[in-house]
């Protein structure tokens, strides 16, 4: 029986991967605007532009005004009203909370502003959710009233802002085309983000230079590549290294066997550096770096600090 | 440690001298004019510190004429049939007396080793500059710092490689402008950001405040996305413990001519909103808009912690609360906390170095690597874990089975038995 939950996970897992995939991923997102949209000076003329792109969307009265948001399908689906079984739609975290430029000069004289987010709270009191305050692009002059409210508004209140450009209307479709991609990408993000996230350092960026190796070629380079890691090992060190132990089935015996083995390696001499130089202490490996690589290679704890 | 010895005789030349004496003695009873000059030639000696073997030798010394050196020599003479009559080695003769002198200067260089080695027992080391340095520092990390509202001011820190272009000039330009704008600022070297606000109260403890800024101009935004440098920044900066992160994006002319399509970079910076929890976007025209909003966002912060009579007190990085609480008592990092922990050479782990080794191998992923760290967290415990097989196939085949990533796929034979030849193989 087993085997069958097994079978019908991964199948599960499969589909789920396949939806969250870049490219796959945006046919499972629609926007939900706030029919007040419709009223402002240039909501017809956005209705139009939303028709001509790809995105869905559906128009509901909203708990707070000229509010937009997005859902997501998951591939579940709910009973609806007893009888019909329909998708479900799942709220994601991002709300746009848009101004009309009259709205908001009127809003900024009566110092209206430091309300919104108490208000989109109550609306949508979802944890975590995000809120973004879409406005007419400001003339950005020295603190005058408006750039501070807009400060006020991120640091205070944490809302992120953002400006349109004029045309208003095409600028903001480009908005929601943008948001929308992020939105639907977001749970790929996070995945990966969960993994990489865990690791001080970041990870991601360091294999354009890996080793393929096939029929036993390549292990050498390969030996090397991870003498490489370690951030004191140059070029340089590292082909000394690999002189005296050219695979690390040598270095480890002579951890293992050998009591003065980091003395050893410590006092391996570094070949080829720029002839005989001042500083004489630099031509051998040193205490430090064999001392690292004692511990990595023999530490049984692995938040052992290097 | 090499000391130098100064060896002063007390006597260098107590024969000559109590020759002379008894001359001036003489002298003095007959009143001989000649004791004046006796009595200069007996002081110069008795001021002279070098022993002298011969009455010649004392003409370099003033009262010592040519009659006075003779008379030296000539009982110099008689003084040595003697000794060499009687046999008596204890009246100390010039000859000798170099002999001698050696060795008197090797027993005070005896004791005076001796009562060194003694006092370095007894006396505490005096410590380098560099040590003291050490132990100032080892200290103030220890160190609990509290700031009660009004003790401390609002400082603004520009990192000194804030440059554009590895330009010095950029650097000087966002000075003059926060000039300008009658920002405190201070330039210092910021392992993490471009910007950092800090707390400092009078006995210079300096506690962060939870926003950090990194600024990019269009042109640098596009070039750290093509080499990979912009997630590796994205990545420090959430690793940093500062929850408030802030991209001030700067526009470059018309954001034309970018090296990268200009919707790519309004899509990353949109992505950077939206999936980066923390992140805050903000556009400016130029430099010194840039620099207009830096001081808004101070003067901001000065209302936020001065003007609200917040009290600041330094915590670790593992007890930092990310949630913005009206709370009267904020925790707050150290700047040499942070400093230390977000430099690029800080110190990594066995399991971060191991996972990096790993990923070295050609189509082995970041998922496949984890899912061998799960297991056999560092280099050793893998090797452990092929002493303890059985066969060397059951070796060969030890990580084969491992699922990998969210759909769980094992990592295959291939894989496994490349891991095995590389760590158990000579070549």
């Amino acid at each position: 029986m087993s085997n069958k939950a097994d079978k019908l996970m991964k199948q599960a897992m499969r589909e789920q991967q396949k939806r969250i995939r870049p490219g796959e991923c945006q046919k499972y997102v629609r926007l939900v605007l706030d029919q007040g949209l419709l009223l402002i000076p240039w909501g017809q003329e956005l209705l139009e532009k939303l028709n001509n792109t790809d995105l869905k969307y559906e128009i509901r009265s909203l708990p707070a005004r000229n509010c937009i948001f997005w859902e997501r399908n998951v591939g579940q689906q709910t009973l609806v009203a007893g009888v019909e079984l329909e998708d479900a739609w799942h709220m994601e975290q991002q709300v746009l909370l848009v101004y009309a430029e009259a709205d908001f000069q009127r809003a900024l004289k009566d110092h209206n502003l430091g309300c919104i987010k108490a208000k989109l709270q109550d609306a949508f009191p979802a944890l975590n959710c995000q809120f973004t305050v879409v406005v007419p692009r400001l003339r950005q002059s020295k603190h005058s009233h408006e750039t501070n409210a807009l400060i006020e508004l991120q640091l205070l209140q944490q809302l992120h802002v953002e400006q349109l450009a004029q045309p208003q209307c095409q600028e903001f479709i480009l908005l929601l085309q943008r948001y929308t991609k992020a939105i639907a990408e977001l749970p790929y993000k996070q995945q990966r983000q969960s993994i990489l996230g865990s690791f001080k350092k970041y990870l991601a960026n360091d294999n354009k230079q890996c080793v393929r190796v096939e029929q036993g070629n390549g292990y050498g380079r390969l030996w090397q590549q991870h003498l490489n890691r370690l951030p004191l090992v140059t070029l340089e060190v590292a082909e000394s290294i690999i002189s005296q132990y050219p695979c690390p089935k040598r270095m480890l015996q002579q951890f293992a066997d050998d009591p003065q083995a980091v003395q050893t390696l410590a006092d391996v001499k570094i070949k080829r550096s720029n002839g005989p130089q001042p500083l004489q202490s630099e031509r051998r490996i040193g205490n430090v770096l064999s001392n690292k690589l004692y511990t990595l290679y023999t530490a049984r704890d692995p938040n052992t600090l290097i | 440690m090499e000391i130098r010895l100064e060896i002063k005789l007390q006597q260098p030349n107590p024969l000559f001298t109590r020759w002379l004496e008894r001359w001036l003695h003489e002298a003095e009873q007959r009143n001989r004019k000649s004791q004046h000059t006796l009595r200069q030639a007996l002081q110069a000696l008795r001021s002279y510190p070098l022993p002298l073997y011969s009455g010649r030798e004392c003409a370099v010394l003033r009262g010592f004429g040519a009659t006075l050196c003779q008379l030296i020599d000539d009982e110099l003479r008689q003084h040595r049939l003697l000794a060499s009559q009687a046999k008596l080695k204890m009246t100390p003769t010039p000859a000798s007396n170099s002999t001698q002198y050696q060795e008197q200067v090797q027993q005070v260089v005896k004791v005076v080793q001796r009562k060194q080695k003694q006092q370095q027992l007894q006396k505490p080391k005096k410590l380098t500059k560099k040590v003291q340095q050490e132990l100032a520092a080892a200290e103030e990390r220890e160190r609990a710092v509290h700031m009660t509202a009004g003790s401390y001011r609002i400082v603004l820190l520009v990192d000194t490689q804030e440059t554009s272009g590895k330009n010095k000039r950029i650097l000087d330009q966002t000075r003059s402008y926060l000039q300008t704008l009658n920002v405190e600022h201070e330039v210092r070297r910021l392992t993490v950001g471009d910007f950092l606000w800090i707390a400092r109260d009078a006995a210079g403890n300096e506690l962060v405040l939870p926003y950090i800024v990194e600024r990019k101009r269009m042109d640098d935004l596009a070039s750290s996305i093509r080499d990979g440098r912009f997630h590796e920044q994205k990545h420090r900066l959430h690793q940093c413990g500062l929850s408030h992160i802030i991209y001030l994006i700067e526009d470059y002319g018309d954001n034309e001519q970018l090296g990268l399509p200009l919707e790519s970079l309004q899509q990353a910076l949109i992505n950077a909103r939206v999936q980066s929890a923390g992140i805050q976007v903000v556009r400016c025209d130029n430099h010194y808009r840039s620099m207009c909003y830096l001081s808004g966002v101070g003067s901001a912060l000065q209302q936020l912690y001065v003007g609200a009579s917040r009290s600041l007190h330094s915590v670790d990085k593992t007890h930092l609360s990310t949630t913005h609480t009206d709370i009267c008592q904020v925790g707050l990092l150290k700047f040499r906390s942070l400093y230390e922990d977000s430099a690029r050479n800080a110190q990594l782990t066995v399991r971060e170095v191991f996972v990096q080794q790993l990923l070295q191998l050609h189509s082995l992923s970041i998922d496949r690597a984890l899912a061998i760290v799960e297991r056999y967290a560092t280099p050793r415990l893998l090797l452990d874990a092929y002493a303890e097989c059985q066969s060397e196939a059951e070796a060969r085949q030890l990580l084969a089975g491992l699922s990998c990533g969210p759909l769980q796929r094992p990592l295959g034979d291939k894989l496994s038995q490349c891991i095995h030849q590389f760590y158990t193989n000579e070549f």
